[in-house]
């Protein structure tokens, strides 16, 4: 007995000790990427500020960041902070994004292990649509096939320079998300893309009214079928809205069927997120 | 059988997948996309090659009655560090993936290598065995991905393949799919192999 339980002893310490390596060397990683998606996840979640900056600030205690309108922090569209709540299998985190007066601007999870199929339906998207599905749905008049035939040879490639986006940074991050059919990426580069080139698409198509209507038409689209459905019931909500129930709801939030305490956990995680915002900032603006 | 029929059997004539329907879990699970079945495949052959390879050099030393815990400690230890290096470094695919890089530790492909081959065989030998094995498992999925992301996407890695007149069938890249895809491809292979028998 003492053999078994020292050769089982010994192969467990040899692994703990390579594994205590390679963490050692992976962790500095680790760490950074998830600080990329935290920042990813601030831009989906207030998207009035793509354009700006978000500024980390420190109130009562509580960490938050503001979202400017513009680079140089004028113009305050709201908050974001990091929330969490226990879900069925695990502490569900996400980032909400939190407009001046209190309405919830969007929000992204950020880290959950939920059970799959049920509790990970959380982050389940409506459909498969790309950025160039949603653009050639929504555009039908004969003025723009041009564009939609651009689109339909390069596979939505040429949205960027057909559209008109003036921040090459996300034009960039945008075609290579659609080359490389990263779906995540494109979900929260392609608003923060259109919006930006909302005002510089006139010239491609000649008519304001038009442009405007096209590029508001995609943004919701595109928000619409690529944030996941259930996260996406929580935009434009306040607090009190802010009540799981069963069946479909445009007051409050639906619980996905067979996962209700994952579907809890998210509301709960929003609140959290709200109520801890509030008690630093002392209240949000009256409408 | 000499060491490179070691490698090569894996590929075709015991494919854990086609031949021997091993560790179905994760070709269901992640192959609606190309990436994600190599994803796999890769991951797996890393662990299949590492334990095998380990258990095969420590095999005299453990005794029969812990071997099984033994094997799976060492697996699980080389699964940790896919984990932890797909976190690091290829992040959305580590998404992708999700509970299916730890859920690696029980497919029973590689448990049922490291019992049946590398438990019994030297180093060498251990080490061919776990890399065909690995090939097959990741060559299995990377058809069945393949087959899965053209017919329901019509598009292979990102790439627009049928063009855009192309109507995806959505059914392919869902879960029962995955099954169909999987039964037919099971099908051809036992098909080929019965004709060649005979």
């Amino acid at each position: 007995m003492i053999r078994l339980t020292a050769v089982l002893a010994a192969i467990t310490c040899v692994a703990a000790f390579a594994l205590g390596f390679v963490y050692k060397g992976t962790a500095p990683m680790i760490e950074e990427q998830r600080r990329l998606a935290e920042e990813e996840a601030r831009r989906v979640a207030l998207p009035q500020a793509v354009c700006g900056v978000l500024v980390p600030a420190e109130r009562n205690d509580i960490e938050y960041f503001e979202g400017y309108r513009s680079p140089d922090t004028t113009g305050l569209v709201g908050y974001t902070i990091k929330a969490s709540a226990k879900g069925y299998s695990s502490t569900i985190e996400a980032i909400v994004g939190v407009g001046l007066a209190g309405e919830i601007t969007g929000m992204k999870i950020i880290s959950q292990q939920e059970t799959p199929g049920l509790g990970t339906k959380i982050e389940e998207v409506k459909s498969f649509k790309s950025v160039a599905d949603a653009l050639k749905e929504i555009m039908g008049s004969a003025e723009i096939h041009t564009l939609t035939a651009a689109l339909e040879d390069t596979g939505g490639q040429s949205i960027c320079l057909e559209v008109g986006i003036k921040d090459m940074k996300s034009c960039g991050e945008l075609e290579r998300a659609i080359a490389a059919n990263d779906t995540s990426s494109m979900v929260s580069i392609a608003p923060r893309a259109l919006m930006v080139g909302a005002e510089d698409s006139v010239r491609v198509f000649g008519d304001p009214a038009m442009t405007a209507a096209l590029s508001a038409a995609v943004l919701g689209e595109l928000r619409g079928e690529k944030t996941p459905w259930f996260q996406f019931q929580f935009i434009g909500k306040k607090y009190d809205d802010l009540v799981l129930v069963r069946g479909e709801t445009e007051e409050n939030i639906q619980g996905i069927t067979g996962a209700t305490i994952s579907s809890r956990a998210v509301v709960d995680a929003v609140k959290d997120g709200v109520k801890k915002l509030e008690k630093a900032l002392g209240g949000f603006e009256e409408e | 059988m000499p060491a490179a029929g070691e490698l090569t059997k894996g590929i075709i004539k015991e494919n854990p997948v086609f031949r021997l329907v091993l560790g179905l879990c994760p070709v269901l699970a992640v192959t609606n996309s190309l990436k994600n079945g190599l994803g796999m495949g890769i991951a797996a052959t890393f662990v299949l090659v590492g334990s095998n390879t380990i258990i095969s050099l420590i095999r005299k030393g453990i005794p029969a009655r812990i071997r099984i815990p033994c094997y799976i400690t060492v697996i699980a230890s080389f699964v940790t560090v896919v984990d932890l290096v797909m976190a690091g470094y290829t992040p959305q695919l580590h998404k992708n993936l999700g509970i299916f890089i730890p859920l690696i530790v029980v497919n029973c492909i590689i448990l049922g290598r490291a019992e049946a081959f590398a438990g019994k065989h030297g180093v060498w030998r251990s080490l061919l065995d776990g890399l065909g094995m690995g090939v097959g498992f990741t060559v299995a999925l990377a058809i069945t991905a393949s087959l899965r992301e053209i017919v329901g996407t019509g598009k292979i890695w990102g790439l627009v393949l049928l063009g855009t007149r192309y109507n995806p069938v959505l059914f392919a890249v869902l879960s029962p799919g995955a099954f169909v895809t999987l039964g037919l491809l099971i099908g051809l292979f036992n098909s080929l192999e019965t004709r060649r028998n005979r």
